[in-house]
């Protein structure tokens, strides 16, 4: 199982982060945080990043500047 | 009743008075527009005795909403010679609040030279002390002094030597929740030099053994709307990448998209920004006992701040924000998030805002003084400030001061105040405001980068500036910023709680008003100021030359830029 967004889905072998997000639905856009496990995935790399089975997607939105 | 705290230099008084009435239901931007514009002549000179520091606390003081303890700073600003409002977190604006003070302006000049703070003790007596022990001392060690003096449970407002030296970088120090580190700044328009040129080197608040009480049109109501506010920003900030880790979170998107400034907004991409971001900070954290986090200021459920420290695990300075980070990194070439760190903590120190302080050093680099990416030289030329070399004092008074003496031909200034950490030609909106907004360059005046319309196009970007604009001001007038991001979907709430609090309708259209009565007001102090609708514009090379990354222009036509206030 993958978990996104406290959301379960079931993990295949080979499945990149871009294709987690794809099968969960869920949308990110340019000021998204796509988070595995406590570590931030630059948005260029999502289809590079390789999950194991039981990782965590966290997704966070950027709502105001620092 | 609310109080406000006079304090006259030249006769070397406080007095303790009920705050007018006009002012009563203010606070923050708000209360401070309406204050200088009717008892600080916009001609005057600056660092004069007809100008005023003023410093208050917002609308909310002393309620249990979220984030309420919000300290705002103004007065006629030293740098950008138009009116100025900064606000800083900390435990200042909650402590002046249980002390029943609203308000306090700084009025006049000593007769004679000298250095004073003012003191307000624990049954609420105020007096002015002798500093005089304290000059030409930093924050870090004033604020050890002071608690060492009255214990640590003090908030204190301080000026470093930056204040003492009227650099037009001066900033006013805080000190953080809990921490006591003097590490939240009202930065901007080197608003320390007017406290410096006041001769007041700083404001010690005592915890009051009586807490002052607020009085409420309806408590009741108030309480249930509080708590459902709360809740609102509660739950947004579960998902607010400042609140998992902090405002560097902001380097994330800005350096995939060529918003992030490089090289001195030269328009080029950065390839390493990961180094100076989140993965990086957060391994440093957890393997050196940093946090994050932290809240400055009590109550505050976003807790964006954090505590970072040196390779042997010492402290080295917290509330380390995206602005510091982007603008000694990135925008200087430099890479080390530890080398960037130190940097904050010598501004922090000296009491110079890191904003204008990094865009004066990116100056040096384009000039060739040295290298781009030279940590080293960068400490050195802040060690030049600390000691007061000619060259120090030069970088004190900020960018513009910097590059004009170093030939640069590309300054990043609006109404001679740095930009922040963002490349206009890439966030057009953000271009707007920093163009138009009466506080000159600045990225927390309405920030439209990230907004669904940042792709719309023209008439789309100037309308958001201008909304957010408006909406910034009576945000500032209550609350963080990076809580009313947060309530923005639930706006009316605003309207029930000023009318809880203070009585009439619960009707958020007083509120919009007051925003948009401080917009106005503040542009009005410009212009009587001297200030022109050219004076409304971004530096030319943003118009002329192309961002790398994008390939784009800052395209807003003078016209957009002055329409943009025809209300
Ligand atoms: S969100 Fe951050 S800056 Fe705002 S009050 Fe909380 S800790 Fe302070």
């Amino acid at each position: 199982m993958i978990t996104v967004n406290n959301r379960e889905i079931n993990y295949k072998i080979g499945m990149s982060v871009y294709d987690a997000l794809q099968e969960s639905g869920e949308s990110i856009n340019n000021m998204t945080l796509v988070v595995v496990d406590e570590k931030v995935i630059a948005l260029d790399k999502l289809k590079d990043e390789i999950l194991n089975n039981g990782m965590n997607i966290k997704l966070l939105h950027i709502v105001s500047g620092g | 009743m609310w109080s406000k705290l006079s304090i006259d230099m030249e006769k070397l008084e406080i007095k303790k008075e009920p705050i007018e009435k006009e002012y009563k239901e203010l606070g923050g931007r708000a209360l401070i527009a309406q204050y200088l514009i009717r008892n600080v002549p916009p001609t005057c000179d600056p660092l004069g005795s007809e100008n005023q520091l003023v410093i208050c606390n917002t609308i909310f003081a002393g309620t249990k909403l979220t984030t309420a303890h919000r300290l705002s700073i103004g007065g006629k600003s030293p740098l950008t010679g138009g009116i100025k409002e900064s606000n800083a977190g900390g435990n200042a604006a909650y402590q002046l609040a249980n002390q029943g003070i609203k308000m306090v302006v700084v009025k006049n000049i000593p007769k004679e030279k000298g250095l004073w703070f003012a003191h307000i003790d624990s049954k609420g007596n105020v007096s002015l002390e002798d500093a005089n022990i304290y000059k030409g001392i930093n924050n870090y060690e004033f604020v050890e002094k002071i608690n060492e003096r009255y214990g640590d449970k003090v908030a204190v407002i301080s000026i470093g030597i930056g204040g003492e030296r009227l650099y037009k970088s001066a900033s006013i120090q805080v000190t953080e929740f809990n921490s006591n580190h003097p590490s939240r700044a009202a930065a901007r328009g080197g608003l320390g030099s007017l406290m410096g040129s006041k001769c007041l080197k700083a404001i010690v608040i005592e915890n009051p053994v009586e807490k002052y009480k607020v009085e409420y049109a309806d408590e009741g109501k108030f309480n249930e709307s509080c708590l459902k506010f709360n809740k609102m920003i509660a739950a947004g900030a579960k998902k607010d990448p400042f609140h998992n880790f902090g405002t560097i979170s902001t380097i994330e998107a800005t350096g995939a998209n060529g918003i992030l400034p490089v090289d001195n907004f030269s328009g080029k991409l950065f390839p390493e920004y990961q180094e100076v971001g989140v993965n990086k900070f957060m391994t440093n954290l957890s393997a050196r006992g940093g946090r994050n986090k932290i809240p400055c200021q009590p109550g505050c459920v976003i807790q964006c701040s954090n505590c970072y420290n040196d390779k042997d695990g010492k402290y080295l300075t917290s509330g380390f924000e995206y602005e510091t980070i982007a603008l000694f990194g990135p925008n200087c070439h430099i890479s080390d998030l530890d080398a960037i760190a130190q940097m904050d903590r010598i501004c922090d120190n000296l009491g110079v805002d890191t904003i204008e302080t990094a865009n004066a050093i990116a100056m040096c680099m384009e000039s060739g003084k040295i290298n781009w990416g030279d940590s080293e030289a960068v400490i050195s030329l802040l060690k030049e400030m600390e000691d007061g070399t000619e060259f120090g004092n030069l970088i004190g008074n900020g960018c513009e001061a910097v590059g004009k003496h170093l030939g640069v031909e590309r300054i990043p200034v609006v109404k001679h105040q740095a930009l922040a950490g963002y490349d206009p030609r890439n966030t057009k909106g953000t271009g707007i405001t920093y163009a138009t907004s009466p506080m000159g360059a600045d990225h927390t005046a309405g920030l439209t980068m990230g907004r669904a319309f940042e792709d719309a196009g023209r008439t789309a970007q100037a309308y958001v500036s201008n909304k957010l604009q408006v909406a910034i001001c009576f945000s500032d007038s209550m609350m963080c910023l990076f809580a009313f991001a947060h309530a923005a979907n639930n706006l009316p709430l605003l309207g029930e709680l000023v009318a809880s609090l203070y009585g009439g309708e619960a009707d958020f259209s007083r509120v919009a008003a007051m925003g948009v009565k401080t917009l106005l007001t503040e542009r009005q102090y410009n212009k009587m100021a001297g200030m022109t609708i050219e004076d409304d514009r971004l530096p030319g090379f943003f118009y002329k030359d192309k961002s790398f990354a994008t390939g784009s222009k800052f395209d807003i036509n003078d016209y957009e830029l002055e329409v943009l206030f025809d209300f």
